[in-house]
């Protein structure tokens, strides 16, 4: 298949959305393989995260390319979209791909909350209670939304929290970058302003 | 191309030795170290040292019923305790207690146990050994490993 690349897109401000991808692909890696030692329980989560870091074999290097990635697909992801909103290219034909970019910002946002959480020390115990705390807060939905998160007590909540970040976040992200990248291809790169 | 490809081979394959699960290490050994003797520390005073290595802050204790020696962090947060007769006299009936500045953290002078706020474990209780001219000696741990913030 052939491919133009149109040379405005050269510009290193239109790599930001392949960098946040080539961030995610690193954080996939890296985390299936802290999911090798890391225990979801209160009671043994923050020794195996300990156990990672100190213990295992370039544990510390594996985890800090996992916590910079995920710092840096934040950072990449938000400047994606600034570069998308200032030159204008989620104009007309391409409001869904936008759409769908939010809906990623979203995504990789609480993959970063529900990955704090995971350390279960002292902090992410009470980062986890300002999250239930704000979900409760949402009108008419709210209680529901804070049992599926809470379930009975703290240890569902872990649980649910290692589902979200190991298997429904990245599950989701996979789905809509798919059908982010095949909207690139689709649409063409936006042309310049 | 070779050199880029061996570069590249290398260290993946250094990083893979990460499945492999480490062994323990043997048992940890500590060094006996002579505190001080029995009379430079007064009935119902304490004494701050180190161990089992510098930077490391250890408490004696002379109580009633002989002398006694801890961890020095709390197990909360790691603030370093001090045997405090003022702060938290009265609790529990006992004047004297090891305390936490930062978080109100006590635990009873005899055992190490926790008597109130937030640490979650005891204070790792530290071996004594008193010879015949009454010098004090370091030697180990009876209870409450791992230390705080030592694997």
């Amino acid at each position: 298949m052939d491919t133009k690349i149109t040379v405005h897109a050269l510009n290193p401000m239109y790599c930001l959305g392949g960098l946040t991808f080539l961030f995610f692909v690193l954080l996939v890696t890296t985390g299936i393989m802290l999911a090798i030692y890391y225990k979801p329980t209160p009671d043994t989560a923050y020794d195996s995260v300990q156990f990672i870091t100190l213990n295992v074999r370039y544990g510390w290097l594996i985890r800090g390319i996992h916590f910079y990635s995920a710092n840096g697909m934040i950072i990449t992801s938000i400047l994606h979209m600034l570069r998308v909103y200032f030159t204008g290219a989620y104009k007309k034909p391409r409001e869904l791909n936008w759409l769908v970019g939010v809906g990623l910002g979203a995504l990789t946002l609480m993959a970063g909350f529900t990955g704090y959480v995971l350390r279960w020390d002292q902090e992410a115990v009470g980062a986890a209670g300002v999250g239930l705390g704000l979900a409760d807060s949402i009108p008419q939905v709210g209680g529901t939304i804070t049992y599926l998160i809470w379930g009975s007590n703290y240890t569902d909540t872990l649980s649910r929290f290692f589902a979200c970040h190991l298997l429904l976040i990245p599950g989701m992200l996979l789905i809509l970058m798919a059908f982010h990248f095949w909207m690139i291809r689709r649409h063409e790169i936006a042309k310049p302003l | 191309m070779l050199l880029g490809a061996v570069g590249l081979v290398i260290p993946l394959l250094k990083i893979s030795e990460f499945v492999f699960v480490p062994q323990q290490t043997g048992p940890v050994t500590y060094p006996r170290l002579r505190i001080a003797n029995t009379n430079s520390v007064p009935a119902n005073g304490s004494l701050l040292f180190e161990y089992p290595h510098k930077d490391r802050p250890a408490i004696l204790i002379h109580l009633p019923q002989g002398f006694v020696a801890y961890d020095a962090i709390c197990t909360h947060l790691g603030c370093q305790i001090h045997y405090d007769q003022t702060v938290a006299a009265g609790w529990e009936n006992n004047p004297y207690q090891n305390f936490c500045p930062c978080h109100g953290g006590v635990f009873d002078p005899k055992n190490g146990n926790v008597l109130g706020g937030p640490p979650p474990r005891p204070l790792p209780k530290i071996k004594l050994d008193i010879d015949n001219q009454g010098d004090i000696y370091a030697d180990g741990y009876e209870s409450g490993l791992p230390l705080y913030g030592e694997a």
